[in-house]
């Protein structure tokens, strides 16, 4: 797809996504029934969930085209890999944050140092180590191919935080929606969540497509950049 | 008036075991018999006093608890409110750096077609 395409594309996403949370703003303020035993503060996993949802498929994204760009040598897979990576941060320190809000009501701290919060907190540090490799290379190609291999191998640790629950003895809430059995929510409470997920997904696709084009349009940029300024400083009547 | 002693007995340790030990120092003798009816007027009296700090102690708690329920009923609407506001925080932060690296992406194309021209 082309950047600018991508970008148009992008914009229609993100208003649809807005358009999805501004309404599970309204039903979880007015419609969905307010759980029995936890009380208002399970209205957090509204956002914790979706956020988790959409860090795994960034982060999953990220981790498929950086093996793309491993095996292709693209341009494309690379900007793609970080714009996926760059979204997975934002929405992992969203799940990070509003999980640890909701377990300070319904467990009395903010944090335990459970498999599934310290893989998924590993998971996100990879990513944060992805472009701080990026970053420190000096040579960018090498660096980018290590920030690939960064990415690939972060990637194998989120089926792990997915099973984290039922492997390892853990306080993390089993799961709900995504059982053998099916799912064990409220149907109000189930289509409230859906609506979330799909919200978040779309707002997370619609950003990823800009952020990807904006990368993309400014690596193409800078070589032109580049070679308009060296134009400009060679001194009239000196030919190469 | 025994019954109420011993009801209070096991509630206040210190003025019971002092109301206790006077009652049973004048139920057994060991004091005058005039003595003995101001000591057990005594013991009803610290009794009385225990019951009404009692009492007192007891309505502080009471209240103390209430406004520790006031505040930790409002405390699930707080991280709610936190949660969704650090989630809108996070989300227009990323949305603010795209928009920047789009706007300079595009004047560097538009410096670029101008120079092109």
């Amino acid at each position: 797809m082309k950047p600018r395409n991508a970008a148009r594309c992008g914009f229609a996403l993100v208003a649809a996504g807005v358009a999805a949370i501004l309404a599970v703003h309204w039903m979880v303020a007015f419609w969905v029934p307010t759980e029995a035993s936890m009380g208002v503060v399970q209205r957090i996993f509204y956002v914790h969930v979706p956020a988790a949802w959409t860090t795994f498929l960034a982060f999953g994204l990220a981790a498929l085209a950086s093996a793309a760009d491993l095996w292709l040598e693209d341009e494309r897979a690379d900007a793609a890999a970080v714009a996926a990576a760059e979204g997975g941060l934002v929405f992992g320190a969203i799940m990070l944050t509003s999980g640890p809000l909701w377990a300070k009501v319904a467990w009395g701290t903010y944090w335990e140092w459970d498999p599934r919060l310290t893989l998924t907190l590993l998971l996100w540090f990879t990513y944060v180590g992805y472009f701080l490799v990026r970053g420190s290379v000096p040579d960018p190609r090498k660096g980018r191919r290590l920030a690939a291999v960064v990415a690939v191998a972060g990637a194998l640790n989120i089926p792990l935080i997915h099973v984290s629950v039922s492997w390892f003895r853990s306080i993390h809430p089993d799961a709900v929606v995504i059982k053998p059995d099916g799912p064990t929510l409220h149907p109000d409470m189930l289509t409230t969540l859906l609506v979330s997920v799909a919200g978040f997904t779309l707002l997370f696709l619609g950003l990823f497509c800009i952020r990807y084009s904006v990368e993309l349009l400014s690596r193409r940029r800078a070589p032109a950049a580049a070679g308009a300024d060296r134009l400009a400083e060679t001194p009239a009547g000196a030919s190469t | 008036m025994i019954r109420r002693a011993l009801s209070l007995l096991f509630r206040l340790p210190l003025p019971g075991l002092m109301a206790a030990g006077l009652l049973l120092a004048a139920i057994v003798g060991h004091v005058p018999a005039a003595g003995a009816e101001e000591l057990a007027v005594l013991a009803e009296a610290v009794l009385t006093e225990a019951a009404q700090a009692e009492a007192a102690t007891t309505q502080a708690q009471a209240s103390a608890t209430q406004a520790e329920a006031g505040r930790g009923a409002l405390r699930p609407y707080v991280h709610v409110l936190a949660a969704y506001g650090i989630a809108w925080a996070l989300v227009c932060a990323w949305t603010w750096r795209i928009a920047k690296g789009l706007k300079r992406v595009e004047e560097e194309l538009e410096q670029g077609a101008g120079t092109q021209g």
